[in-house]
């Protein structure tokens, strides 16, 4: 018996969502390098699986859920997780929300990466795959209230962070990865290697 | 019994219900109307009686709205739906396992296979001449007069030498095109998205990739991807990055391998600036 057809076309996935999976599977490794590599991940998987997908509308959906599989089990291959405290943070249930201009997409990264996996992790299920506070608990087997809390302090963290990396004089407080990070943000625009002899 | 007025007003939540149950909407969603999130019902009522937490959640919800329009924002590598394609083409008949199988090659699926027909042909030519068998016997006697090992110390001394020597290639930028996987970065390297790089041509007698960390930057940080087996051997390395790097000459230097690939990092400075480059979360030798 003939396979059914899938709903959508594979080129046609990789020309409409290449782009957001590539950016998504970013944030989650913050390196180029391996954003590429989970996103090619992404969709090997997902040719194999075309089948699966029902509809072109879940398509960005279902390809982010891939993509952070992907990257789930590479990061498993790659590294232990570490033991992070995630009690309540008093501190950041009452932090003032600051008014900022338009975040920037690096700097918003050199955040993330600052963050512990966990928190990262919520943010992204939240702010990217725009899932439900319950719908990332289903995801991360975790409570709901577990979530909540995360949730809340993460985006209470991110602010504060934000708010701090935007200014100058105090951004090098951050840990090591961040200055790093900083030091090449900032050096635009990028001069030719050929000179180095 | 209580008045009709006491029934109007709500039961007030904990500031760290309210704090938690305010950040967990999704505003542009309408979680508020959303009858499986039990967890949100009533917040509308806590809102009106709180302007205080109302007006923070408005704030919340215009933060809210600048994150996820910069999350998803952000440069593309350029060509990537092409190389995708590529890939997935050669994967569609392939098993799993094998998808990235074969040896290790620097340049993307298309170009190693175009490059394959032409070497082949060439070899065709090749083989009917004569002078085949005495260039073949010269390379076998330059491999071996080749030495059979050199240890980490002599790697990095090499690698200090292709680092300071001229490139015959302009630096490619990581965001605009990535070399082959077998020569990423490894993970326990901080790669940023400027990093540039080039092809090494022969570093202990390999085939491999530099990376510059900060192109451009006064104070260099290099890093260099090589295939671990060949010859000479490599020997007294690590199996992840040293907590100690080599120190000569204000630059802290260390290589160390992954089983498949051979890595040598090289940082203008002290062991401090050296380790800046290393995940925090990474094992350290």
């Amino acid at each position: 018996m003939a396979e059914p057809k899938p709903a959508v076309e594979m080129a046609e996935l990789v020309e409409q969502h290449h782009a957001s999976v590539y950016r998504y599977a970013y944030r989650l490794t913050s390196s180029p390098v391996d954003a590429e590599d989970v996103t090619q991940q992404t969709f090997v998987t997902a040719q194999r699986h075309l089948g699966q997908l029902r509809s072109a509308d879940a398509a960005r959906a279902w390809l982010l859920a891939i993509c952070r599989n992907q990257y789930l089990k590479s990061r498993r291959r790659q590294r232990p997780s570490l033991a992070v405290n995630l009690e309540l943070d008093l501190e950041a249930v009452a932090q003032p929300v600051p008014d900022v201009s338009p975040v920037d997409a690096e700097q918003l990264q050199v955040v993330l990466d600052s963050l512990p996996d966990a928190l990262r992790m919520v943010l992204l299920l939240f702010y990217f795959e725009n899932l439900s506070y319950k719908q990332i608990g289903a995801e991360l087997e975790l409570p709901v209230g577990t979530v909540m809390s995360r949730l809340s302090r993460a985006k209470a963290q991110l602010r504060k962070r934000l708010s701090t990396e935007a200014a100058p004089e105090v951004a090098r407080s951050s840990t090591d990865r961040s200055v790093v990070a900083q030091k090449s943000f900032s050096l635009a625009p990028q001069s030719s290697q050929g000179s180095t002899s | 019994m209580t008045g009709p007025s006491r029934h109007s007003i709500p039961e007030p939540w904990s500031e760290q219900r309210l704090a938690e149950a305010v950040e967990a909407v999704r505003y542009p969603c309408n979680d508020l109307d959303n009858a499986e999130l039990v967890e949100l019902a009533g917040l509308a009522e806590q809102l009106d009686a709180a302007p205080e937490w109302q007006q923070r959640a408005g704030r919340i919800a215009g933060w809210d709205k600048r994150i996820a329009a910069a999350i998803d924002s952000g440069p593309v590598p350029a060509g990537l739906a092409d190389r995708l394609l590529d890939q997935l083409a050669t994967a569609e008949g392939a098993p799993a396992d094998e998808v990235d199988a074969g040896l290790p090659s620097l340049m993307p699926t298309e170009e190693m296979r175009h490059n394959t027909i032409r070497r082949r042909r060439w070899l065709w030519v090749a083989a009917g001449l004569t002078g085949l068998a005495a260039s073949l016997l010269v390379v076998a006697s330059l491999w071996r007069s080749t030495p059979l090992e050199l240890n980490s110390e002599q790697l990095l001394e090499l690698a200090e030498v292709w680092r300071n020597g001229p490139q015959a290639t302009e630096p490619t930028p990581l965001r605009e095109r990535a070399p082959r996987q077998a020569f990423h970065p490894p993970s326990e390297v901080h790669c940023p998205a400027q990093a540039t790089w080039v092809v090494v041509d022969n570093l202990a007698e390999r085939r491999g990739v530099m990376y510059e960390l900060a192109p451009g930057a006064p104070r260099r940080a290099t890093l260099f991807v090589l295939p671990l087996k060949g010859r000479p051997v490599i020997t007294a390395l690590s199996n992840r990055p040293p907590r100690t790097p080599r120190t000569t000459g204000n630059r802290a230097s260390a290589a160390w391998h992954d089983g498949n690939r051979l890595f040598v990092l090289i940082v203008d400075g002290d062991a401090r600036e050296f380790r800046a480059y290393l995940r925090s979360s990474s094992p350290i030798a």
